[in-house]
Order: C-alpha cells, then sequence, then structure tokens
C-alpha cells in the first residue's frame, strides 16, 4: 500500500540522520536525568552559620536549629562564605555569631555586636528568620531565667542556669497547635502527590515529542525542495494519500519516541505514570497532534535553515505557554486560559488525572481536546501541501 | 591581515543576505525571552504578604498583648491582619479563601496561664503552607514570651528563691533578653527572573549563531572554494583568521542587540555596561573556540552540524540554561562549571551584585575556554592535515 510505503520511507529518512537518533532518544532521558538531580533532592531550607564557635551559648543556638526538621544548618568560620552562599542561592539565609558572644553572655551581659541574619531573595527567607529568632528566643529564655534567679536569691549565676536548663522541659506553658482547614486546591494536591520529579518528567516528554516533530518538518521541505513529493503525486496516489503516508510515518516516530521516554524514566527513575490505558491514548493523540503540526510547518514555509530555527521557536514557545516548564498550577488564572490553547496543557490536565488514579473513562475532555487539534492541524497541513505540490514552482 | 578581512566581509554578506542569522542570532532567543517572561513573570518575585485573621474570645491582658503584637506587624506591612469575632467566623474565612491563616486565643486564655494552659490555635490553608508556618512563628514568638516568664519564676523558686515574693519575681521575669536578632542585610547575587531567562536564551543561541563562521570552512572544502583560496597569493591562516572573525563579529553583534531588545522590550536588567560587554566578548571568544573544535571534528558540514547541535544543547542544558541547575545538588553545581553558559550567567549575577569588576573572574574563566578551544582545534585541524 502505498500509504505505508511513504511512511517506512519517512522513517526511514529520519532516522538515517544521526542528530535525530542523539535529540529523539538519549537527549530526553539525559535531561530527566539531569532534573532529578537538580530537583529530586531535599526539601528543607538550608540556614548558614557563621562564626560558631565552642562556647557553650553559640553551640546550644545551633543545637536549637539542627533539632528543627524543617531547616538543614550548615556551619562555617567564615561570615563571608556565609554571605556567598546566600547570594548564589544555595542557602535561604544566614545566621552571623560574632566573636566574643559566649564571653559576654557567659558573663550575663548583652554582648556587644548583635548576631545578624542575612537574608537571600528567596521567599522562604522570612520564614527562616522567624525560626532563628525561636531558636535565639530558646537559649535567651534560660539566660534571663537565671540572672533572675542569681537577682533574687543570690546564688551564682552558673549554678542558677544549670538549674534553668535542667527544669525547662518541663515547665507547662502555652503552646501553638497548628491545623488546616479547607478542601485542598485539586490541582495542588495531585502535583504534590505525583512527586515534583514526576511532573516534571510529564512536560518533558511532551516538550520532546512536540519539538521532535517540529524539527522534522525540515525533512519535508527537504522532499518537496528535491522534487520528491512532486514525483509521488505523479504516481497513482492522491494529495491526501501522501499526506497520511508523510503523517503516519512521523507519527510512528513520535509514539514511539513518546513511548520509550514513558517506559525508560518509569523502568530508570521510577517516574509514575498511571494506568497504561489512561495514558497511551493521550500520548498517541499528542503524538498525532504533534505529527500534525510538524507536517503544517514542513508544508508551508521553504527554507530549511529558517524553518529548523522556527520549528524550535515554536516547540520550546507552545512548551512554555503549554505548562511544560512551569507547571501550571503555578500560572495565573488568565494564563491558565491561554495555556489551553496549546495541545500540552490538556495533555498535561490528563496525565494528572491519570496519575491521580483515573483511566481511560476519566481524561474523555482531554483526549476529546486533543482530537480536535489534531484534526485541525491534519486539515490545515493537507491543504498546504496540496497547495505547495499544485503550484507551478 | 587585509585578506582575512575580506574573507570576513564576503562571508558576513552572505549571513545577511541569508537572513538565518538574525532569525537565529536576535529574532528567536528575543522571542523565546519573551514568551518565557510572559508565562514565568511575576511567579517568582512576588511579595510576600500573608493574610491573617486573628479572633480573640479571651477578655485578658495576655490576649490583648497578642492582639497588640500582630497589630504591630500589621502596620509595619508585613502582614495583612483582619479581625473576626470568634472562632468559627475565622475559619470560615479561611475555608472560603480569603485569608490564609487564622489564629485563635480562646477564652480563658489569659486565666490558664498561671496554671499552665491554654493554647494559641492557628488554623491554616492547606493552599498557603509557607504563610500558616510564618503564623504559627509568630504565635509561638508571643507563647514563648510566656513560658520564659515561667521559666524565671520557676528557676529562682528552685535555687531558694520566697514563693511569696512571687508578685515580684514575675515583674523582674519581664525583663528584655540579652539577645536581639539584628536584620535588613540582603545577600543577592541572583539575577532576576526576567534577565535570567533572557540572558539563559541568548547564551544558548550564540552557540548557533558562531557556529556559522567556523563550519563555512568546512563547505568551502566541501564546494571546492577552499581550494582556490588556498592557491590565491595570501597567507595561509588568513582563511581561518577571517572565519573566526565572522564568527566573533556575529556572535558579538547577536548578543548585544539582544541585550538592547530584551532591555528595552522586557525590562531585562543586565548590569553595568562595562561589565556585560566583558562577559560578551569573552563569551563569544569562547562559544566560537568550541564549535571551532567540533568543525575540526567533523569530516563534512553536515557531521559538522550534528556535532554543534549535540553540543551546544548539551552544554546549555548542563550549563543552567533550561532550568538553574545552581540550585541542586553541588555536584551538579560543579558539574555545570564546565559550560560557559554557567559562567556566562554566573559572571552577569557577580556584576549584579559587585558592578563591572565583578565579572572578572567569569572573563578569567571564559578566556580559559578560548585558549583551551584554540589548541584543541588548531592540535585536531593539524593532526587531520597530516595524515
Amino acid at each position: 500500500m502505498t500509504v505505508f510505503a511513504i511512511a517506512e520511507n519517512a522513517v526511514r529518512l529520519l532516522l538515517r540522520d544521526r542528530a535525530n537518533i542523539f535529540f529523539v532518544f538519549i537527549f530526553p532521558l539525559l535531561l530527566v536525568l539531569l532534573l532529578g538531580a537538580a530537583f529530586g533532592g531535599a526539601t528543607t531550607a538550608e540556614l548558614v552559620v557563621a562564626g560558631a564557635g565552642d562556647g557553650p551559648f553559640s553551640s546550644r543556638i545551633v543545637q536549637e536549629l539542627q533539632a528543627n526538621g524543617a531547616i538543614s544548618v550548615v556551619t562555617t568560620d567564615s561570615s563571608e562564605e556565609a554571605r556567598t552562599r546566600v547570594a548564589r542561592g544555595r542557602a535561604v539565609g544566614a545566621l552571623l555569631l560574632p566573636d566574643g558572644l559566649d564571653a559576654s553572655l557567659g558573663g550575663g551581659d548583652a554582648p556587644a555586636a548583635q548576631p545578624a541574619y542575612v537574608a537571600g531573595p528567596d521567599a522562604g527567607a522570612r520564614l527562616l528568620q522567624v525560626t532563628v529568632e525561636a531558636a535565639l528566643r530558646q537559649v535567651d529564655a534560660r539566660l534571663v531565667a537565671a540572672a533572675v534567679a542569681a537577682d533574687a536569691t543570690g546564688v551564682d549565676r552558673g549554678t542558677a542556669l544549670a538549674r534553668a536548663e535542667a527544669i525547662a522541659g518541663g515547665v507547662g506553658g502555652p503552646r501553638v497547635t497548628v491545623t488546616t482547614a479547607g478542601v485542598e486546591d485539586e490541582l495542588f494536591a495531585e502535583y504534590a502527590d505525583a512527586g515534583v520529579h514526576s511532573v516534571l518528567t510529564h512536560q518533558q516528554v511532551l516538550l520532546f515529542t512536540f519539538l521532535t516533530s517540529l524539527t522534522a518538518a525540515t525533512a519535508l521541505i527537504q522532499s518537496r525542495r528535491l522534487g520528491v513529493a512532486r514525483r509521488m503525486l505523479a504516481a497513482p496516489t492522491t494529495v491526501g494519500r501522501i499526506v497520511v503516508g508523510e503523517t503516519l510515518g512521523r507519527f510512528a516516530v513520535a509514539l514511539v519516541q513518546a513511548v520509550y521516554i514513558v517506559v525508560g524514566t518509569g523502568l530508570l527513575f521510577g517516574v509514575r505514570w498511571g494506568a497504561p490505558l489512561g495514558w497511551v491514548p493521550l500520548l498517541a493523540l499528542f503524538a498525532l497532534v504533534s505529527s500534525g503540526a510538524g507536517m503544517l510547518l514542513g508544508a508551508t514555509f521553504s527554507n530549511e535553515e529558517q524553518t529548523g530555527g522556527l520549528g524550535v521557536l515554536f516547540g520550546l514557545a507552545l512548551g512554555a505557554l503549554g505548562g511544560c516548564m512551569l507547571p501550571l498550577e503555578l500560572f495565573s488564572p488568565t494564563m491558565q486560559t491561554v495555556a489551553h490553547f496549546t495541545p500540552h496543557a490538556w495533555a498535561l490536565d490528563g496525565f494528572r488525572e491519570v496519575v491521580g488514579g483515573g483511566s481511560l473513562g476519566d481524561v474523555g475532555t482531554e483526549l476529546l481536546a486533543l482530537g480536535g487539534f489534531a484534526i485541525t492541524l491534519l486539515a490545515a497541513a493537507t491543504v498546504a501541501l496540496r497547495r505547495s505540490l499544485l503550484r507551478a514552482t | 591581515m587585509h585578506a582575512a578581512w575580506l574573507v570576513t566581509r564576503k562571508d558576513l554578506r552572505q549571513r545577511v543576505r541569508d537572513r538565518s542569522a538574525i532569525l537565529l542570532g536576535v529574532v528567536i532567543p528575543l522571542a523565546l525571552a519573551a514568551v518565557f517572561d510572559l508565562t514565568f513573570g511575576g511567579v517568582a518575585d512576588g511579595d510576600f504578604q500573608p493574610r491573617y485573621v486573628v479572633a480573640i474570645e479571651d477578655d485578658g491582658p495576655a490576649a490583648a498583648g497578642l492582639r497588640d503584637a500582630l497589630t504591630g506587624i500589621a502596620a509595619e506591612g508585613a502582614i495583612d491582619l483582619t479581625t473576626a469575632p470568634d472562632r468559627a467566623a475565622a475559619v470560615a474565612s479561611v475555608v472560603d479563601g480569603d485569608r490564609d491563616a487564622a489564629i485563635v486565643v480562646p477564652a480563658g486564655f489569659s486565666a490558664g496561664i498561671a496554671t499552665g494552659g491554654g493554647d494559641v490555635e492557628v488554623i491554616g490553608s492547606p493552599d498557603a503552607p509557607l504563610a500558616t508556618d510564618v503564623a504559627a512563628a509568630i504565635a509561638r514568638g508571643f507563647t514563648d514570651a510566656i513560658v520564659a516568664r515561667r521559666l524565671a519564676v520557676a528557676t529562682t523558686l528552685a535555687v531558694g528563691g520566697d514563693p511569696r515574693e512571687v508578685e515580684a519575681i514575675v515583674a523582674a521575669a519581664g525583663r528584655p533578653g540579652l539577645l536581639v536578632l539584628t536584620t535588613g542585610e540582603v545577600a543577592d547575587e541572583q539575577l532576576d527572573q526576567t534577565t535570567y531567562l533572557a540572558a539563559g536564551m541568548a547564551v544558548f543561541f550564540v552557540f548557533f549563531t558562531v557556529q556559522f563562521g567556523v563550519s563555512s570552512l568546512l563547505l568551502e572544502r566541501e564546494q571546492g572554494t577552499l581550494r582556490r583560496m588556498a592557491a590565491a597569493p595570501i597567507p595561509p591562516w588568513s582563511v581561518v583568521a577571517g572565519k573566526g572573525l565572522t564568527s566573533i563579529l556575529l556572535g558579538v553583534a547577536s548578543l548585544t542587540t539582544l541585550v538592547l531588545a530584551t532591555t528595552a522590550l522586557l525590562g531585562a536588567q543586565w548590569g553595568a555596561p562595562l561589565g556585560v560587554a566583558a562577559l560578551i566578548a569573552a563569551v563569544v571568544l569562547a562559544s566560537t573556540a568550541i564549535m571551532a573544535v567540533t568543525a575540526a571534528l567533523a569530516r563534512t558540514p553536515a557531521q559538522a552540524n550534528v556535532l554543534q547541535s549535540v553540543t551546544a544543547v548539551l552544554l546549555g542544558a548542563l550549563g543552567g540554561v533550561f532550568f538553574d541547575v545552581t540550585l541542586g545538588n553541588e555536584w551538579l553545581e560543579g558539574l555545570s562549571l564546565i559550560t560557559p553558559h554557567q559562567w556566562f550567567l554566573r559572571g552577569l549575577g557577580a556584576v549584579h551584585a559587585d558592578g563591572a569588576s565583578g565579572a572578572m573572574p567569569a572573563v578569567g574563566a571564559l578566556l580559559l575556554f578560548t585558549a583551551i578551544g584554540v589548541s584543541a582545534a588548531w592540535l585536531v585541524a593539524r593532526r587531520r592535515a597530516v595524515t
């Protein structure tokens, strides 16, 4: 059948280009690996403490901070290093303990230079600051208790301090209880459930599939330029069949790439995709949409080099707008609406449903939307290709 | 020298006529930076002002103390505070999404302090975990002060204080502490989001821009024009020099245009012009050298294309162009330092913090890349010429 012959030819041409082997199969996994390394790490905020020597009070402060499970404490001798770490974004904030802190506090006096907090640009710096203040308060409370006791009874400060430390744990008092109320935003909940790495990978598979199909548009241009397409027309076949054949070839490559990424990342990195009955149709339709977009690009433009660049542009731009770089959850409501003019956003919605436990039946709307995109793009590609083939040029 | 310049002029004219240089060097990076800015803009750099509602169901002085503390913080503009008549109303506004968290002081709180009971409740929205944590921390600041007083009293009594003087002891326990956390310093060497995206796209695409010059050498060899140039009475290195100059001029033109365009159109803030210029020059040299190595390794223009695309994309990804690699693993951050991209971005960050002179370490590193690249390209080309 002509259609399959055309398809097979398209696939063979695509795979013969070594660059494609790299970009289609190797690079996606590499990028997912990189993303995992970059974002799969700890979710604690880092605090750098500078200048904590061996003194009893500064080590007590560090101890209090280390007891907090939400932050990870890094100590250093140099306040410059602490500042740099915060400036570069590695640490959320830094606590600079001045020289002579332990000496002053030991003598019952306020230190000449107070501890200083250096905030980074991250929004979490404020929370870290109040956490540091809380740790300082704990230490301060014991110092004040010892001072009051010493003044009132004439006992020496050291003994009083030891007593304060001993009974501090048993002193009752008002506490703060924290609970939540209200329903979690569904999107947020499912996002948190799937794990950051999985969501990032969902985004990448869509980005790559679309990008590959668009950059493969140059092959179609080449075939038009070399006159191959026109000769195909000379055979007893219609423009429609040529479009179907070329699309089928690209669709095969796109689908294989997408499934390869899904299976590869699932096996190698433990990325979650959910029930196959859910993600396979989503991927298949998205691959069809991508092929259609690539066909449209290849049928409309005539300069290979320029189109290569344009393919990259549209691939990355639509990917970004569709939620493949920054998660949709973080978009403003306006941008979320804009995002749904791209197939990517619908596919991502679908993946979220499936990872959250859904299957074929739950992603009906998304499949319908993707189908709509596919039909529109393929129809436009057919019109464009027919026009370009039947022209006298 | 004159011959090299002729080669450059010819190449530049060819490229500009082709329009692909303009597309890849200016239009596409600019368009992408704009799209990214539109999509991501305003997300990361927001001002964090949590919205709280406080419900005080107690009449006592301790409860009033908490309300005053919260009002004080609100007056500074750090939080947005409203009051509710009771717990139910406060929780309702959190559930409705009007408020991020509710702080509730139950009836009997002040009276309960003496006996050690009574908790302050913070009820937060599950969609605002950060705001909830901050509310809890503020509330704890308040309760900690109460607990501290109790500790002072307990310690005094434990070391032999007179229980009949509790009143006086409690008063004395209210004295201020010895430690005060001073704040105000902000360390920020990071580029704002818009500039980071613009710089990332610019440095990513410059590798594609400079590739024109160096790989045209291969194209000319294939077309046969290289041999004819070699036959001309010109110094043998002038062709290579000319091609190299083409790459450099295209690269500098592209980056300069992008800096100006993103500043004017997107509001990017690149920093001190001298520092930025130095970084542009250095990264163009480094990228030309690296692309020269790939061109030297390839045998045909098609091969060179593949090698160059792969190199440019790999180095770009590792260098933090698509996402910030410095926020992750330490070793990933270290690995990214083998890419010119990361040095370029870091250099810009340093210029942002320290002015033009901050660019020096990055410029030095980029020049080192250039030296290594040029030597490697020369060695490979010589070995190829001999075999």
